[in-house]
């Protein structure tokens, strides 16, 4: 298969054929983690560790370090991150990833479609929070 | 034996991405090796198990690979092979139509070579 096959049955729209557990978390963090990434830049560049290892750490998000490396490429590509290396003293100099207007703007736009499709998905589901 | 662990592993890496472009696992491949060099760096001691950790901690070769193959950017709509151009087809087809001409055409022109000679006997009589 072209793609990792979750990866294609996220494109056609559908999940049929998988287990719901892991295709799920799957298509819920395709669209979402990179706007992840975007938010723990806005306020400060953090080096390639530091920002995987923060995503890493929460497993909801399911993801292990490895998997966010080619994310970030693509951010890169996309224009959303820029980065910058910096000596460090205790160590081999450490690649920093930072915000570009872009990406910045690609933030606030997440921010709002995602309340609203967040909220309509938990009114309809009924898992909103009283 | 940990720069055989770490070996081992980006090689495991490498090879799950033997599919993808070159560049992509060129890119893939130094951010990993750039991630360890940075994370082993900050380990408190160079132990084994830190080191085997730090890989953990990546995950395994294959999940990567399967997460680098989705970032590979493909068209969204697969390109159509061109339709074959259809063939050109009357409204009716050629058999039918002059079978039909023949059924008209032939009385009809029966019926004036018939008026043509009466008019000229007529005409002509002397």
């Amino acid at each position: 298969m072209h793609y990792g096959h979750c990866g294609y049955l996220v494109t056609q729209g559908t999940l049929y054929g998988m287990e719901v557990g892991p295709a799920l978390t799957t298509a819920l963090r395709r669209g979402t983690l990179e706007f992840c990434v975007l938010a723990l830049l806005e306020d400060e560049e953090r080096y390639g560790v530091e920002l995987v290892g923060r995503l890493a750490a929460k497993p909801a998000l399911t993801t292990t370090e490895g998997t966010l490396y080619p994310l970030l490429s693509r951010m890169r590509r996309a224009g959303w991150v820029t980065t910058t290396w910096q000596e460090s003293p205790t160590g081999p100099p450490r690649r920093y990833y930072g915000l570009t207007a872009g990406g910045k703007a690609a933030l606030d736009t997440f921010r709002t479609e995602w309340v609203a499709f967040r909220d309509a998905v938990d009114h309809i589901v009924g898992t909103e929070r009283s | 034996m940990i720069e055989r662990l770490v070996q081992d592993y980006l090689a495991a890496v490498a090879q799950a991405c033997a599919g993808l472009p070159a560049s992509a696992r060129m890119e893939l491949m130094a951010d990993l090796r750039e991630h360890i060099a940075v994370a082993r760096a900050e380990l408190p001691e160079q132990s084994e198990e830190a080191v085997a950790a730090i890989l953990q901690r990546l995950g395994e070769p294959a999940t990567i690979a399967a997460e680098a193959r989705a970032a590979v950017p493909a068209p969204l709509i697969r390109p159509v092979p061109p339709m074959p151009p259809m063939p050109m087809r009357r409204p009716t087809s050629t058999p039918t139509a002059a079978i039909v001409a023949a059924v008209v055409l032939v009385p009809v022109g029966i019926f004036a070579l018939v008026l043509i000679v009466g008019f000229l006997a007529y005409y002509t009589r002397s």
